[in-house]
């Protein structure tokens, strides 16, 4: 039978493996992962103010679009002239942020300055593109109800596993 | 509706000696216990998915191949438990990272998906009630177009007893936590969030 000893060893286990800021940012970096791989391979998402929103694949690239970047070069990973993954330095994607806190995690696109690009005349922030693509039919920043169930199905399973070692 | 997948608990236990039937009889009446073997049932599902078996227990069908048609080129099928050359080549299989082994996982949402849907009086009913999820797994079980039948769908009488046996065994204590594991396990939710830098700064000015 297990004990009042047992019981707070596991909930300790719980609030340690699920509730901590460590915990919680190891969730988060999931989360980012998640979120970068769809990106990556071209989706974004049907509104991202939105709770659970859906998976939606990102606008196309407009002709002139993919001409310039076919004559100046695409460097960011999995990226290319004629695909829309919101790609071109790379830049945006790989800056994603990842703080934990307890019970909670926030990806953040942070204010940092970009490298400019070729013909670029002013450098934008990180987080500007963020909002200008999102604002100009590209929205992408935030999770899926499908992707929050991937992390919540997690979570479950690990409080399922401390439990376990109870009974 | 949802793909759903029935275990019935008396069945299970209707080949044991009757002092352990008796026995057994007014646990798997407990839902607790029902929705930890629905849950370990979920549980070996994935394991052997992952591990690339169907129901059976055997590898995956490999890709059955596509003639040549409209200026496509054909695509030959691949071995058993193999991917087909082109999905290999395909940029989802990079991202994702994935090996040639068919494991029936790129992003994890259809395994995330499979839940413990509801009790009966004698069983549980695990299953997936997400549309786009239950199209994914019908597509595999039964096969679509030129994807071949990967049936995952299922697991054996022998597995399902002895899931059984081992949560019996976990739980068999008259103090039983069942109620305990279950409600936390509900309970649990993390909140995420996701936010720009520049929005946070607008609320805070």
């Amino acid at each position: 039978m297990a004990t009042f000893k047992d019981f707070s060893k596991a909930f300790a286990a719980i609030d340690r493996d699920v509730f901590s800021p460590n915990a919680t940012k190891k969730l988060g970096e999931r989360g980012a992962d998640i979120l970068y791989k769809r990106v990556k391979s071209g989706y974004g998402v049907s509104n991202d103010k939105k709770q659970f929103p859906k998976r939606d694949k990102l606008d196309g690239l407009e002709d002139s679009t993919i001409r310039q970047r076919r004559e100046r070069g695409v460097s960011g990973k999995f990226g290319s002239p004629g695909r829309s993954n919101l790609t071109d330095t790379g830049q945006l994607l790989e800056s994603f942020e990842v703080t934990g806190k307890q019970g909670q995690f926030n990806i953040d696109i942070p204010n940092t300055k970009r490298q400019k690009r070729g013909g670029e005349k002013k450098s934008r922030t990180n987080a500007e593109v963020a909002e200008h693509v999102s604002d100009n039919g590209r929205p992408f920043f935030a999770l899926t109800k499908a992707e929050q169930q991937i992390l919540a199905k997690e979570v479950k399973d690990t409080i399922r596993s401390k439990l376990r070692g109870l009974i | 509706m949802a793909l759903e997948l029935r275990f019935d608990l008396v069945d299970l236990i209707k080949n044991e000696s009757r002092a352990k039937r008796k026995a057994f009889a007014p646990l798997i009446k407990q839902r607790a216990i029902k929705v930890e073997f629905g849950n370990r049932c979920i549980d070996e599902i994935k394991r052997r998915t992952l591990a690339g078996e169907d129901k059976n227990g055997k590898t995956f069908k490999g890709s059955k191949g596509r003639p040549a048609r409209k200026g496509k080129k054909a695509i030959k099928g691949s071995g058993a438990g193999k991917y087909s050359q082109s999905y290999r080549e395909s940029l989802a299989y990079t991202i994702y990272g994935k090996t040639n082994k068919v494991n029936l996982k790129l992003t994890g949402e259809m395994h995330a998906h499979i839940n413990v849907l509801k009790v009966d009086p004698s069983g549980v009913i695990i299953g997936i009630k997400d549309s786009t999820q239950e199209k994914k797994a019908r597509g595999h079980i039964n096969g679509s177009g030129y994807l071949p039948i990967r049936d995952f769908w299922g697991l054996s009488k022998d597995d399902q007893t002895k899931i059984l046996k081992g949560v019996l065994k976990d739980f068999n204590d008259e103090d039983s936590i069942s109620a305990l594991t279950d409600a936390l396990a509900d309970a649990a939710s993390i909140v995420g969030t996701t936010s720009l830098a520049g929005e946070k700064l607008q609320d805070a000015s």
